[in-house]
């Protein structure tokens, strides 16, 4: 990812009938898109947020700086990635906020925030939140959505109170088989489907699936969906309610909109143009690893760090691919924050690479998963899975 | 082996801590508003009338080249779906708008060789 100013966007061709820009310079970065449009602003800024990069003010898609991921293993709240599908809240009554409890249960609740938080010992631990569509933008044939760098992600500490502790409050009942979230997210128009979304109930009832309430120690900003979010460790962040309202106790899957047309991934490997393939609704993630310490097209390094996430398990290993070259380059593990985590690499390049090469790093988690070399293919370009490979010059 | 790594693991996510020392703020705040049209071009008064109410213009503009079949289907499934209140009458000036967008940006970039 480059910084660039308006002025080389506006003469760098193809790009410019694509923006409205303001009179004023705004500061755009070009996130390598393949075929574009690939720049976007740094502005607007955003309310408990700083510099952000603005793939879409309303209703609001904010991607974290790639940079950030280089500067530390936790992603700070003020530059946690955002994405809304509807109209989100822009304010929170803590006395009038309640989150209701129901469907099959034995007696539905309406909670208020203290009942909420009360409801069990809170516990805390770092999590990976991942947006389905992380880097959608460099999906090759490109897809329709939201054109996402590798922004749409960020590791954070939860803490919360465990989602199981709140259902027994309520009492689950004999044949529960998935658990609904709703938002107080709102569609701009009468009849269009509100955002939900199902768990199935043994996920529900994890010893790590919570209702969180703070995140690296502090309340979450409302663009992350304060006061309480949901967060189901190892599974991609669709599932990850903000600004939580509703709680249902389903005995049957769940046929609304948002599981049984959207955030479906194909169950069998599917090429551009295949029709008619089955698909399951999208659930936990992959590993995966990036460079952070370079960009593309970087001169002579020597030694490269960057970050693994091992997606629903720990990491095992990571190693540094070149393309071209047959040799498979070890990289040092950073600390262990907990199998939900990014976790640091590093890796001495060998001695001699000359011109141009492509290099990656290749993340193995602990359930023994291996990320593929080419990346993998889907009409919504859902769970991007493949070494991240990016281009240096050695002299 | 294995049990004591999960043990640890187990340990790891139980740091327990009193939940109930947090407090909790009334908060609001102001969004950016956006008030972006669709750049001057054949259909864009069909697009500013039907395309930037419940998002913004980015959305679009930042889509990459689709071919019509693709931008079909997305019109069909923003007005079915999601329910846009879509003029009919506007449609092919919306598709006009959309093809000599996508037609701009040219085929997409081949992948590179591995």
């Amino acid at each position: 990812m480059t910084i660039i100013t308006r002025r080389t966007l506006i003469t760098s061709a193809g790009a410019s009938a694509a923006f409205v820009l303001p009179a004023v310079a705004q500061r755009m970065v070009d996130l390598g898109l393949p075929g574009g449009p690939s720049a976007r602003p740094m502005s607007p800024r955003f309310p408990q947020k700083r510099d952000m990069i603005v793939q879409r003010i309303h209703p609001p898609l904010l991607e974290t700086p790639f940079g950030v991921y280089d500067r530390g293993l936790l992603t700070p709240n003020d530059q946690h990635f955002v994405r809304w599908h509807w109209d989100m809240p822009t304010s929170i009554d803590v006395e009038r906020y309640r989150v209701a409890v129901y469907g099959a249960v034995e007696s539905a609740l309406t909670l208020s925030l203290d009942q909420v938080i009360r409801a069990g010992d809170s516990v805390e631990f770092n999590a990976i939140n991942q947006c389905a569509g992380n880097a959608r933008g460099h999906f090759e044939p490109r897809v329709a959505g939201a054109q996402w760098g590798h922004g749409a992600m960020a590791n954070a500490r939860w803490r919360g109170v465990r989602l199981r502790d709140v259902l027994e409050k309520a009492g689950v009942r004999r044949g529960a088989r998935f658990v609904r979230f709703k938002g107080l997210d709102r569609p701009p128009v009468d009849g269009a489907p509100h955002y939900i979304k199902s768990i199935p109930i043994d996920v529900a009832r994890a010893d790590d699936t919570i209702i969180s309430f703070a995140m690296n120690g502090t309340a979450l900003p409302l663009l992350n969906g304060y006061p309480l979010r949901v967060v189901v460790p190892g599974w991609y962040s669709t599932y990850w309610m903000k600004t939580l309202s509703d709680i249902e106790v389903l005995t049957a899957e769940d046929q609304n909109f948002w599981m049984a047309k959207a955030y479906r991934v194909p169950t069998i490997s599917v090429k551009p143009g295949d029709k008619d393939f089955p698909t399951k609704p999208i659930s936990t993630m992959v590993p995966r690893a990036w460079i952070t310490s370079h960009v593309d097209g970087a001169a002579s390094p020597r030694e490269l760090r960057g970050i693994a996430m091992g997606g629903d398990a720990g990491i095992a290993k990571v190693e540094l691919l070149i393309e071209g070259d047959d040799r498979v380059i070890p990289a040092l593990l950073g600390t262990d924050e907990g199998r939900y985590s990014f976790r640091r690499w590093s890796a001495v390049l060998p001695a001699g690479l000359i011109g141009e090469r492509r290099i990656g790093p290749r993340c193995t988690n602990s359930n023994g998963v291996t990320q593929p070399l080419a990346q993998s293919w889907n009409p919504n370009g859902y769970a991007r899975d493949g070494v991240e490979f990016i281009g240096m010059t050695f002299a | 082996m294995k049990r004591i790594l999960l043990l640890a693991l187990a340990l790891s996510a139980c740091d327990q801590a009193p939940s109930d020392r947090f407090k909790f703020t009334d908060v609001a705040v102001r969004l950016p508003e956006d008030a972006a049209l669709f750049p001057p071009r054949e259909g864009a008064e069909a697009m500013n009338r039907n395309c930037a109410a419940c998002h913004s213009t980015s959305m679009i503009l930042l889509q990459p080249a689709l071919t019509t079949e693709q931008w079909k289907a997305e019109i069909k499934k923003m007005r079915e779906v999601y329910k846009a209140p879509i003029d009919p009458a506007d449609e092919p000036a919306i598709l006009t708008y959309l093809e000599a967008m996508s037609a701009e940006l040219g085929p997409p970039k081949v992948a590179p060789t591995r």
